[in-house]
């Protein structure tokens, strides 16, 4: 977990922020993994419930597939989106609003320290850089900046999620969108942006669990999924769902 | 004047205390004196003496009569002091334990606290006592004792006389069928956790038979070893071959749940070495879901009241069962839970406080699982049972579940690959060392019970799944 400074031009950025013209050093804490292709993911702070779960199911499903989850470390969907990365182990970046010596908001803490230590943490700003409203304006910059195309989950008209699409239109992006209901307020604006052209996302793909049908003992499935904890995992919730049953070390699956 | 002394006893939780009796009498006013702290019970002693003497034809000394308890300090409750007294007054001093009740036709009793006192005297070294006619089980548990059995008084007078034998044991109740359980995965959690001693929680929609489940556990526990069986005698004052099974209810009080300093054991006491079931685990009061905590750690709960302080024994095997959300039906594979996401992270919350992680298994039942039947359920438990007590034999644990988790590292050996997955698993997924621990436990049973001498990866994930129910539960929450 260190702190480093990163000028635009630096190599890991694979020439993202030189394409957005930006000459501002960042200011970076965790681990400096490889940065290949990356998705943003914004959204209100005051998601539905239907939102939130949107967003950490779409996390885990880019994260799994090898994406670097980039999101604003706020309340709601960017919260959820982060914890959804790291819920299969994925990588994400958390972009924050102020120097990396305070926070905002506080509910999110226990979370940021979580991706200090699994994923990284980047910033405009000083550390003793305090939050301002027109500084999250310009998170939102970096977040289109650092995504190689972003998803707006739910956001109501006047977003900042919003604001982010912008940008990343701006920067010549692609920007999908979460369909919801009509009627809900927290939904209009990525509604409207549907209307206005970016790709409704419509299905979320079950990752590998064709992949899982095939194993038919313990080892076979440690070995498709990687690790003995997502393997573990995977077996708790077909087995509570009852999908699979366990005999010693032999997966039977039950025909529903 | 003539002291007479005899012996008897109380019992202070599970402790012995023995009481010195010193009976004399003398000149003056006719009256018969009690001294000692003696309660109802035993100063109503009086009036069962005189008659019993009377049936055999004798009749109490004249005059001013005292029977002294030593040490006088402590209060004597019970009235199995009875025959002690009456065997001082026939026969005089005794260097045997004189325990039982007499009636008024000078018949001679037992009563559930003169047992406990006759088997905890016997486990703190008497040998020696006299008593009344006791089973044939309960001689049992005490090979080395000598015995003196009376079934009247008038058997104190004759020492050549016929002596009467030991009652037949009382009958071995049927326990309900363990294969009554449906679900095969759910019977092999049960398996587990009476194999290995870990405690379960048994979560699932209403009516999908988790209460079932938790009554048939005791099917698979192996019998009571003999001492184990002192032990409960000690306890409880009753005796009988299958294991403690207790039934609480969410209703409980403190003091019912853990006993009070007034000599009354409470449901974990008298579960010891046997199932304790809380049914609906999270309506339980908070002080009683707190106070579980030191119990599980200490296997003793401690009870104080004014200058009284008992301890009494509680090694369970803690069955809890609960439902996911106030309502009941989250993660029905139909029904839609109505409750809040936050009801339901407050519900949920409960079990994930400082008892419930002393629960190792979690399993969802489901109500059409599909059933197999289990070999020789019980007799697998039994051969994992002596596997575990041999390898830990002289570190004060025989069963993977009971080892905490400091020594979990120390007492149970893992292959380097199996380390090294573990290592990866604390490092990428943020494992927590206590959880780590949990899962090294687990798989260590669950290979136990597949025959393995080695831990593999296979038996880690499977004991993980035990770990991951309540994380897929959150991750239903809407």
């Amino acid at each position: 977990m260190t702190v480093f400074e990163l000028q635009p031009d630096d190599p890991w950025f694979g020439g993202r922020l030189l394409r957005a013209s930006v000459s501002r050093p960042i200011y970076a804490k965790g681990i400096r993994f490889a940065l290949q292709k990356t998705v943003g993911l914004v959204g209100t702070r005051h998601p539905s419930p239907y939102g939130a779960k949107v967003a950490y199911d779409l996390a885990r499903y880019y994260a799994s597939l090898g994406y670097v989850v980039v999101s604003g470390l706020a309340f709601g969907i960017d919260e959820k989106a982060h914890e959804g990365a790291l819920s299969v182990g994925g990588l994400t970046i958390g972009v924050l609003g102020h120097g990396l010596g305070a926070h905002y908001p506080r509910a999110t803490l226990e979370l940021r320290k979580l991706i200090e230590s699994q994923g990284l943490v980047v910033t405009w700003y000083a550390h003793q850089v305090p939050p301002r409203k027109a500084f999250f304006r310009e998170r939102n910059m970096l977040i289109a900046a650092l995504s190689d195309f972003l998803i707006v989950v739910e956001a109501p008209e006047k977003s900042g999620a919003l604001v982010t699409a912008d940008f990343a239109l701006s920067l010549g992006k692609d920007v999908k969108a979460v369909p919801a209901d009509i009627d809900r307020l927290s939904a209009r604006g990525s509604n409207r942006l549907i209307v206005e052209g970016a790709e409704p996302i419509i299905d979320i793909p079950d990752v590998g669990a064709e992949n899982w049908k095939q194993c038919r003992t313990v080892e076979e499935l440690v070995a498709e999924v990687g690790d003995f904890v997502e393997a573990g995992r995977i077996i708790a919730e077909l087995q509570s769902t009852g999908k699979v049953q366990l005999n010693g070390n032999m997966i039977e699956w039950l025909t529903t | 004047m003539e002291i007479v002394k005899v012996w008897s006893g109380l019992t202070y939780g599970d402790a012995f205390m023995p009481v010195e009796m010193q009976l004399t009498y003398g000149p003056g006013l006719p009256v018969f004196h009690m001294v000692g702290m003696v309660t109802e019970s035993t100063e109503e002693a009086k009036e069962r003496v005189r008659y019993a003497l009377k049936s055999i034809g004798r009749s109490m000394p004249q005059g001013r009569v005292v029977v002294a308890f030593l040490p006088s300090e402590l209060t004597k409750s019970g009235s199995h002091f009875d025959l002690a007294i009456v065997y001082g007054f026939v026969k005089g001093s005794s260097d045997r334990l004189i325990v039982g009740e007499v009636a008024l036709d000078g018949s001679v009793r037992t009563t559930q606290h003169s047992l406990r006192v006759i088997a905890s005297a016997y486990r703190s070294g008497w040998r020696k006592f006299i008593c009344p006619v006791l089973p044939q089980d309960v001689v049992g548990v005490m090979p080395e004792a000598d015995f003196f059995m009376v079934e009247h008084v008038q058997q104190l007078l004759s020492d050549s006389g016929e002596k009467p034998s030991p009652t037949s044991s009382s009958d071995v109740p049927a326990l309900d069928a363990f294969e009554d359980v449906q679900g095969f995965g759910l019977k092999q959690a049960a398996l587990t956790a009476a194999a290995g001693w870990h405690h379960l929680l048994l979560m699932g929609n209403p009516g999908v038979g988790k209460t079932m489940v938790a009554e048939r556990m005791n099917a698979v526990m192996p019998e009571l070893d003999n001492s184990e069986r002192l032990d409960v005698l000690c306890t409880t004052g009753t005796l009988s071959a299958v294991r403690p099974y207790r039934f609480t209810s969410w209703t409980s009080t403190p003091a019912g749940f853990f006993g009070s300093a007034k000599g009354v054991a409470g449901e974990v006491t008298l579960a010891h070495d046997g199932i304790l079931v809380m049914d609906e685990f999270p309506q339980y009061r908070k002080d009683i879901l707190e106070g579980l905590r030191t119990v599980m750690d200490t296997n003793s709960v401690i009870s104080s009241y004014g200058n009284q302080r008992i301890v009494w024994p509680a090694r369970f095997l803690l069955v809890a069962t609960s439902n996911p959300c106030p309502c009941g039906f989250l993660g029905h594979p139909k029904k839609v839970c109505k409750d809040s996401p936050y009801q339901v992270q407050r519900y949920l919350g409960r079990l994930s406080g400082p008892v419930a992680d002393r629960i190792d298994l979690h399993y969802w039942v489901k109500a059409d699982e599909p059933d197999a039947k289990l070999d020789k359920p019980r007799d697998r438990v039994l051969e994992v049972w002596h596997r575990q007590r041999e390898r830990w034999q002289g570190t004060g644990f025989s069963h993977a579940g009971q080892i905490p988790g400091d020594r979990v590292d120390e007492l149970i050996s893992v292959s380097p690959t199996v380390r090294a997955a573990l290592e990866n698993a604390v490092e990428k997924h943020g494992l927590s060392k206590r959880e780590k621990h949990k899962i090294i436990r687990i798989s260590r049973t669950i290979a136990d019970l597949e025959g393995h001498v080695d831990i593999t990866v296979a038996h880690l994930v499977q004991a993980l799944s035990y770990r991951m129910v309540l994380p897929w539960l959150r991750s239903l929450i809407q």
